[in-house]
């Protein structure tokens, strides 16, 4: 049920043009700042345009140039796609009223960079979204990669100079050494590039070829964060705390793993995955490592960004392993974890640049009883907490919950088993942080002192998205009615 | 050896380009690598003049006969006259050559006072 | 007049140079024009002629030199020049960089050979002839006799740097003379078994009836040596990093992209129209020694360029290793091998060639290239970082620039032939160039404190002039250009010109 349509491009396109818009208004703040909300708005529009349509089952197709034989820059908006767009779109507003709130204060005079590429990464991600074949996904992933590249380093000393460098080494030298072969593997064998359910490769390819190709992009996608080529996430916790929590909890690492979801739904196939043991079972042990193992180093940071960042790392390969799981809930559980996860990590990414500039504090010892002094920001990162640990009443549990049932229904049970450790794990570096916050004695007296709510620019974005991690439970229904149509063109078995 | 004698315009052409060769490579003096090129470039106009040859043979120029006819009963016999003009343009592009190496090498003496490579180099990363 | 556009395509350039050195006895100012309209005029001959060219229904236009006649009971006389879908995209990228490279020197030249400006544009002028005629000519001979041409300019358009130039153009001439010589005598062992020169004639005679032939096959590895001499493969590639350095920065500009460029592409035309694939693939030996030598030349072209500190000799380096993308794509011998290794001559002719007027356009404004000195360029010199910063990413391979697609092009004639130390040092190359681009962002943009914020010190917006800088951006922008519209000129162009070549 296919339908050309030109919207899809227009939402990539949007948020561009606002870019160019944006580096023109160096002088203007104020209407720099609305063309955001603008942009943003009118992305958000065009979406809900286009959600009826998608949720009845369309797909909503569209080729700009044919750039290879068979290949060309398409677009093809399904569930899942419209999904993790929606997500992007719509944290990019709370965001930009924090930054707003985060950077005019500073008087930051290098505002029009930063927004600017913000809106470039958006639509970078939004087209990773819409991607109909892996040439297009490929070349909106690399204009992720370096469009936030001056945000991570934009406080240009050398910390951040340093943890760019890191952040482009790790992520060009996996997507051009092995994400980029893999890519051209793919096309010398089938001929094509694009993603189709139940897979491209015909079934007399080898298992050998597949399980390669399957590293090789599990570990070329380096955004997902998988180990050991996870060490950019931790380095590009310099950039200042907006950019963190879009980009790093939300837009850069999402898109690493959506490229791994559509990558083994549409090119190797759900039931080819799921005949295939071996293959399944090496993917899962790839991302259980790098689960339980991140879980580990999280309990032991004290610095709240890095712990944090180790905490994001390890969620996604929740959503890798369900992925690997090759079971209908196993992969709906994924693709929902996808929103659910981002809403919550934003609440504690800002929430923790919102501690910081309260009272100066980046060490979680040094947040003892502060909780006192800045409820509100402290209530945030409660409830984000538990999204993320993924307790009722927040949606982190309804996405555990389907990725717990997929591990059921999978031939590899044992995965069961960490999801529960790690469940554990999180709860266990989560949830002291709230409480010492609240109902332990202080123990830094003089950021305690220091401590008061910060602007009110700040602090409303943090409720929104707060309060986004108790909606999306309210109405995980809906989103589960995205990911169905999704699961109906990929992976309900014939 | 009967096989040899006969081709042997080729090992002219063979010991000159060799020569040639080595002087223009393994010599240090920029006038005895001019000389060298120089030398390298006759074997091979050498080789593609004596392909021509034949026994016996006329110049490859034809005279005019009665009515401004030039039919040439001898045209069999003459060398082949492709090879010779081809020769001249390569000839003409040697001695260009040879000219531009030789002013080359004037202004690098003019530079370093020297022709030897070794001093050079030595001159220029002083 | 339109039957005559193949001979204006060589000729006006050739007027252009004789009369821009008689004209400039009177007034000295008068050669730049002459060789602009020259070359303008060749522009527009190839444009019109990849028109005529799509239009007609053989696919090749063929023209004889002083009018011969045709083809009689002998065959071919004379030399016959041919435009064909091979050669009608690199005459059009070749006029076109040579004319933007024309107006991108006038103020270098001004400014770098004051008093020379006359003789140093009607030899740029006699240049550009010698690399048209190289590309269009279909007579092996006449290849040589323009090599030539082209290559005596170059030693004299080198050797205008002055310092340290001549002793590089004068290696640089033994080097070419021997690679010319070989290629010659190549030509000579060719035409003893087969009597003609002509390139159709070739083609018909040498894949049917003379494959076995000792004298051809001997021939066709000296032309193939002679011009891998022409185009700095390994190992003959020392005398291009100096060569090129020191050379003033619009003799660096026009032979940086082209001279190489068009050797790689006689090359071709070799390989695969006199000697025909089959021929190629029938020489394993040759083959395998070919794709090693090129996996080479790209790693050392690579690991070289880290070790220098002057962009320049970066960029040469770069140069070493691209050639060898296109030698080894060429020796793939497969299908996308070939396209790729095409599509890659015009596509590193445009990277190239904006390489270099980047650098020419920082050299110009801040007197010196080196890579450390470059604090701030891009507070100095935005557009001109930003021009760089594209190019660097088209070189690395990012899409949607060309440099992506005919990586990718080359990587599946790898991966179709099974030459995987071949794909290898294709992505280490990537890999290694993106480091470098690093650097140049580091130091041109991270290592001063942003003169934005209040205390630190502001650098002056200094640009470089509007004639350097309109090249740069239009060459610049055709590399995004070239990557959108890669299936157009691979199935329109391309395809066209290469036989049907069996899959393995």
């Amino acid at each position: 049920m296919e339908e050309a349509q030109s919207t899809p491009f227009w939402i990539v396109l949007i948020s561009s043009m606002a870019a160019v818009l944006i580096s023109l208004c160096r002088r203007a703040p104020n209407i720099r700042e609305a063309i955001i909300f603008l942009a943003a708005i009118i992305k958000l529009a065009l979406l809900l345009m286009l959600a009826p349509g998608v949720l009845d089952g369309k797909l909503y197709t569209f080729t700009l140039i044919n750039l290879l034989p068979n290949v060309g820059l398409s677009f093809k908006v399904d569930g899942a796609g419209l999904l993790f767009a929606f997500v992007s779109v719509t944290l990019w507003i709370p965001v930009t009223i924090y930054s707003i709130g985060l950077l005019r204060p500073k008087n930051d005079l290098s505002q029009t960079r930063f927004y600017a590429c913000f809106s470039i990464a958006i639509s970078s991600a939004v087209g990773v979204a819409f991607s109909a074949n892996l040439l297009t996904m490929f070349i909106f992933y690399e204009i992720l990669s370096l469009s936030t590249y001056p945000l991570v380093t934009h406080n240009q000393d050398d910390e951040a100079i340093k943890g760019g460098r890191k952040y482009l080494i790790y992520l060009l030298t996996t997507s051009v050494g092995l994400a980029l072969p893999a890519m051209i593997i793919v096309y010398q064998q089938t001929g094509s590039l694009d993603f189709m359910g139940g897979g491209v490769f015909k079934d007399q390819t080898s298992n050998t070829l597949l399980t390669v190709l399957a590293v090789m992009f599990l570990y070329g996608f380096a955004k997902a964060g998988l180990m050991p080529f996870h060490a950019w996430l931790p380095g590009a916790m310099v950039a200042p705390a907006p950019v963190s929590s879009l980009l790093h909890a939300v837009a850069v690492v999402k898109v690493g793993v959506f490229s791994i979801i559509r990558v083994m739904t549409g090119i190797f196939g759900v039931d080819r995955l799921a005949n295939t043991p071996s293959l399944t079972m090496i993917i899962c042990i790839i991302a259980g490592i790098t689960l339980v193992t991140a879980s580990l180093i999280a309990l032991s940071q004290d610095n709240l960004k890095a712990r944090l960042a180790y905490s994001t790392i390890g969620q996604l390969s929740y959503i890798i392993l369900g992925v690997g799981l090759a079971s209908e809930s196993g992969i709906a559980g994924a693709a929902l974890h996808i929103p659910m996860h981002a809403v919550g990590k934003i609440t504690l990414f800002l929430c923790a640049g919102a501690i910081y500039e309260a009272c100066g504090a980046k060490y979680i010892s040094q947040m003892n009883g502060i909780g006192r002094k800045i409820p509100l920001t402290m209530t945030a990162f409660f409830l984000g907490s538990l999204c993320v640990i993924g307790l009722p009443p927040t949606g982190g549990f309804i996405s555990k919950w389907y990725l717990l049932n997929g591990t059921l229904d999978s031939n590899q049970q044992w995965a069961f088993v960490i999801f529960l450790i790690s469940s554990l794990l999180n709860a266990a570096y989560f949830l002291p942080i709230a409480y010492k916050a609240f109902f332990a004695l202080p123990s830094d007296e003089a950021k305690y002192n220091k401590a008061s709510e910060p602007s009110m620019l700040m602090v409303i974005p943090m409720l929104l998205t707060a309060t986004g991690c108790l909606l999306v439970f309210f109405f995980s229904n809906t989103m589960y009615q995205f990911v169905e149509q999704f699961l109906n063109v990929y992976a309900k078995s014939n | 050896m009967e096989d040899i004698i006969p081709k042997f315009n080729y090992i002219v052409v063979v010991v000159l380009m060799m020569t040639g060769l080595w002087s223009m490579l393994a010599q240090g003096n920029l006038i005895k690598k001019c000389i060298g090129m120089a030398i390298f470039q006759t074997g091979i106009i050498l080789f593609f003049i004596s392909i021509g040859a034949k026994n016996d043979a006329l110049i490859p120029i034809l005279t005019e006969g009665a009515n401004h006819t030039f039919d040439n009963p001898n045209i069999d016999k003459v060398t082949n006259p492709l090879t010779q003009i081809l020769m001249l343009t390569a000839i003409v592009v040697g001695v260009a050559t040879l000219g531009v190496g030789l002013a080359l090498a004037q202004k690098v003496y003019q530079q370093h006072d020297s022709f030897d490579e070794d001093e050079i180099l030595n001159n220029q990363t002083k | 007049m339109i039957k005559h556009l193949p001979i204006f395509i060589v000729l006006a350039p050739l007027l252009g140079a004789v009369f821009a050195a008689l004209t400039s006895w009177y007034r000295p100012k008068l050669s730049f024009p002459v060789v602009l309209s020259g070359l303008f005029i060749s522009f527009l001959s190839s444009f019109c002629l990849i028109f005529k060219l799509l239009n007609s229904e053989s696919g090749i236009i063929h023209y004889q030199l002083g009018g011969w006649g045709d083809k009689g009971e002998y065959g071919i006389v004379g030399i016959q020049i041919t435009v064909d879908y091979l050669n009608s995209l690199i005459l059009t990228a070749v006029t076109i960089i040579s004319l933007l490279t024309a107006i991108f020197s006038s103020q270098s030249v001004n400014r770098e050979l004051a008093g020379q400006q006359r003789y140093f544009f009607a030899l740029f002028s006699l240049l550009v002839t010698g690399l048209l005629g190289i590309t269009i000519t279909g007579d092996i001979f006449n290849l040589y006799v323009f090599m030539e041409i082209a290559a005596l300019s170059s030693y004299a358009l080198i050797a205008y740097g002055k310092g340290r130039s001549y002793m590089a153009s004068f290696n640089y001439l033994i080097m070419g003379t021997m690679g010319a010589c070989l290629y010659l005598l190549g030509v000579g062992f060719v035409f003893v078994k087969t009597g003609t020169l002509n390139i159709e004639n070739l083609s018909l005679l040498i894949p049917q009836t003379l494959q076995a032939s000792q004298a051809v096959f001997v021939g066709f590895v000296l032309i193939i040596v002679g011009a891998w001499a022409k185009m700095a493969f390994f190992p003959m590639h020392g005398w291009l990093p100096n060569a090129y350095t020191y050379a003033p920065t619009a003799s660096g500009a026009l032979l940086a992209p082209l001279a190489t460029k068009v050797s790689v592409y006689a090359m071709i035309r070799i390989m695969i129209t006199v000697y025909s694939i089959d021929y190629v693939l029938k020489s394993p030996n040759i083959q395998t020694a070919a794709l090693l030598l090129s996996s080479i030349s790209i790693l050392v072209g690579s690991f070289f360029s880290l070790t220098q500190t002057n962009l320049r000799k970066i960029a040469c380096y770069f140069i070493v290793s691209e050639i060898g993308y296109m030698v080894g794509g060429a020796w793939l011998a497969n299908d996308p091998g070939l396209k790729g290794a095409v599509y890659h001559i015009i596509a590193d002719a445009a990277m190239t060639s904006a390489l270099f007027m980047v650098i020419g356009c920082i050299l110009f404004r801040t007197g010196q290239v080196e890579l450390k000195k470059l604090d701030g360029l891009f507070y100095k010199m935005p557009i001109t970082f930003i021009a760089l910063v594209i190019t660097m990413a088209a070189l690395i391979g990012v899409p949607p620039t060309c440099g992506f697609f005919s990586k990718f092009y080359l990587i599946q004639g790898a991966a179709q032939a099974g030459t995987w130390h071949f794909a290898g040092a294709l992505l280490i190359s990537s890999l290694i160039k993106a480091v470098i681009l690093f650097r140049i962002i580091e130091i041109g943009y991270n290592k001063v404190p942003n003169p934005a914020k209040e205390g630190n010190k502001t650098i002056p917006r200094d640009e470089a002039p509007l004639s350097m800088l309109i090249p740069t951006l239009i060459v610049t922008l055709s590399l995004i250009a070239l990557g959108i519209f890669t299936d157009t000129l691979i199935t329109d162009f391309i395809a066209k010109a290469l036989p049907e070549i069996p899959a393995p």
